[in-house]
């Protein structure tokens, strides 16, 4: 960035034009009166009415506003035990009994943003800021190859430290360093909203998903939380990031809500617009993921303690349920802030991708340390990989490295087209088994190898020809021999 | 294959777009042809256009067109081998030509 300073790095980041041409009619799709409204319409939803909505997702069809304001508030708890059902059936019809796992890869802290619930904000001075050169990322990337892990997502804070240039280097370390047979496949990237050039960079580079969440809605309470991040502070900036990333050609995206910082009804009826608007604007393309995240403690952050619209476990599962039940062909992720045991009483609710052993302060992979005042905020799962493979087994969960869809043209339409007619799993079982096969040959505890290949046998019967087993059979049989990263 | 590259040069003449116009070209020699072109970025084969299914390919033949463009065939059996090595290597002529892309730096 040469001798560029701070401040006129902020002042160059945001494009005006890139929000405007979103625009409906100038106003943006977060019609909080229509929301407001449509919830108090549906305040009182009667039992046939949640059925025949949960009959729709069963359907994999798309919520509309007023279904999911039905399931909101829903006040019935036999009716959400069977909405659970239903989460799991429709992501076990869309996805299989699979699971996706990836690593957090926190990369630089460096934050020109005061968000008041955020441990990386400019303000905290109890945080330990670094960015990660060359050979630091080096030694991180191969501490997490040691573990096993094929995909990553790494975070950035906004500041000219990371910039899209380190962020496009970064990325490009990542997926060059090797250690014996295992390699980072996939990096999927959270950072902050880019321009469509700044987009298209990391397109080139190879990026796989970009994450870039809302944190709330509600357009008063992000004034009130960001009003001292200077770039931040834009609410609109953010809200059509994942539009200009589909633009740029970034066309596998994830949403997602900060929850606890206001109304959780309100945010996921939020979640719901932002997919309708990418649908409507980008060809039916929405969101490759959904994310949920709670407010979690972090160092030096009171404000999260106040906070009125903390939520409590249960709520959180009801949560997580209407999303999957909203958009029934989209991923969902539920990552390792929440505690071990919440994560897999939700992860049997419609879950499709979690992180595993996941070290979040920056460059504490390879320095095997946990330093919270390195961290955005505290982690409730330190599950191993293995250890957390080995749960997922015993509740019939196949842990999937499998990246091939992203490597075989399968991205962008062509998955959202699949995900939509309930046949992901079509696709990408026969890969999880593989790319299963590898962990549990490389890296896997016997214990996990136990389990994890008895796993393995059943999905192979269930696959859903002869001639894709005999295939599998093959492929896993040169696995054993000593191939690697072999993919249909 | 001569008849390939007339196929492609008349559909060429109708929509102005190579990548269409190869599609095109390819699914009227062999309709059976279940075919995707990828933009290729490091590790990602970005779906540009092409056949959409749910079966997943035991035979996936990936072939790099170009340093930016990529066609994967789920289903290459249906074309011998040598056919196929004419078919890309056609194909590899029209992707090394500057006249029908816009570079991405240009």
């Amino acid at each position: 960035m040469g001798s560029v300073s701070v401040k006129e790095w902020v002042q160059n980041v945001i494009k005006p034009e890139e929000i405007e041409k979103y625009l409906n009619n100038g106003k943006d799709f977060l019609d909080e009166n229509f929301i407001n409204e449509t919830l108090f319409k549906k305040q009182k939803p009667d039992k046939s009415e949640v059925r025949e909505i949960m009959t729709k997702s069963l359907e994999l069809q798309r919520l509309e506003p007023e279904e999911t304001a039905a399931l909101l508030n829903c006040n019935d708890e036999e009716l959400w035990q069977e909405m659970y059902t239903a989460g799991l059936q429709i992501k076990q019809k869309v996805y299989g009994r699979r699971i996706v796992t990836f690593a957090p890869l926190y990369v630089s802290n460096y934050c020109v943003n005061n968000c008041v619930y955020c441990g990386f904000r400019h303000e905290n001075q109890d945080i330990h800021r670094h960015s990660l050169n060359t050979e630091e990322l080096q030694e991180e990337i191969k501490a997490l190859v040691s573990k096993g892990h094929k995909r990553l997502i790494m975070v950035y804070g906004e500041h000219p430290k990371s910039d899209v240039h380190y962020i496009a280097d970064t990325l490009q370390t990542a997926y060059s360093t090797k250690v014996d047979n295992g390699e980072i496949r996939r990096v999927n990237v959270n950072a902050a909203p880019l321009c469509v050039d700044d987009l298209k960079l990391l397109q080139e580079v190879g990026i796989g998903t970009y994450q870039v969440f809302q944190e709330t809605y509600h357009h008063q309470t992000y004034q009130n939380l960001h009003s001292r991040g200077p770039l931040k502070r834009d609410y609109l900036w953010r809200l059509y990031s994942l539009h200009r990333c589909i633009e740029a050609g970034v066309d596998d995206v994830g949403l997602g809500a900060l929850f606890g910082l206001y109304n959780w009804k309100f945010e996921i009826m939020g979640l719901l617009l932002h997919t309708i608007d990418l649908e409507n604007k980008f060809g039916g393309v929405g969101p490759h993921t959904i994310s949920f995240p709670r407010l979690q403690p972090a160092v030096n952050t009171p404000w999260i303690n106040d906070s009125p619209y903390l939520i409590d476990d249960d709520t959180f599962k009801k949560l997580v349920t209407a999303i999957r039940l909203s958009v029934p062909y989209t991923g969902m992720i539920i990552t390792a802030r929440e505690k071990a045991e919440i994560r897999d009483d939700v992860v049997k609710v419609g879950c499709t991708q979690l992180d595993a052993d996941a070290n979040i302060g920056v460059g504490s992979y390879s320095k095997h340390t946990l330093d919270v005042s390195k961290q955005q905020f505290i982690l409730g799962d330190n599950r191993s990989l293995d250890e957390a493979i080995r749960a997922l087994a015993n509740m019939g969960f196949i842990t999937s490295f499998c990246t091939a869809g992203y490597r075989c043209g399968r991205t962008g339409d062509y998955f959202m087209d699949i995900a939509k007619k309930g046949k992901v799993h079509h696709l990408c079982m026969p890969n999880a088994i593989l790319t299963f096969k590898e962990y549990l040959l490389d890296y896997a505890s016997n214990e996990t190898k136990k389990v994890g290949q008895t796993l393995i046998d059943m999905e192979l019967e269930s696959l859903p020809n002869e001639s894709i087993k005999q295939t599998v059979r093959e492929m896993l049989a040169r696995i054993e021999a000593g191939e690697r990263d072999l993919f249909l | 294959m001569n008849n390939l590259n007339s196929l492609i040069e008349r559909h060429y003449k109708n929509n102005g777009d190579i990548i269409h116009s190869c599609h095109e070209a390819l699914k009227e020699l062999y309709p059976e042809l279940i075919i995707r072109w990828a933009r290729i970025y490091g590790y990602r084969w970005a779906f540009i256009y092409g056949t959409i299914t749910p079966e997943i390919s035991t035979t996936l033949v990936k072939v790099r067109l170009s340093d930016i463009y990529g066609l994967c065939i789920d289903n290459a059996g249906v074309i011998s081998p040598d056919e196929l090595n004419i078919i890309i290597n056609t194909l590899k002529e029209y992707f090394a030509n500057d006249k029908f892309f816009q570079r991405p730096d240009s």
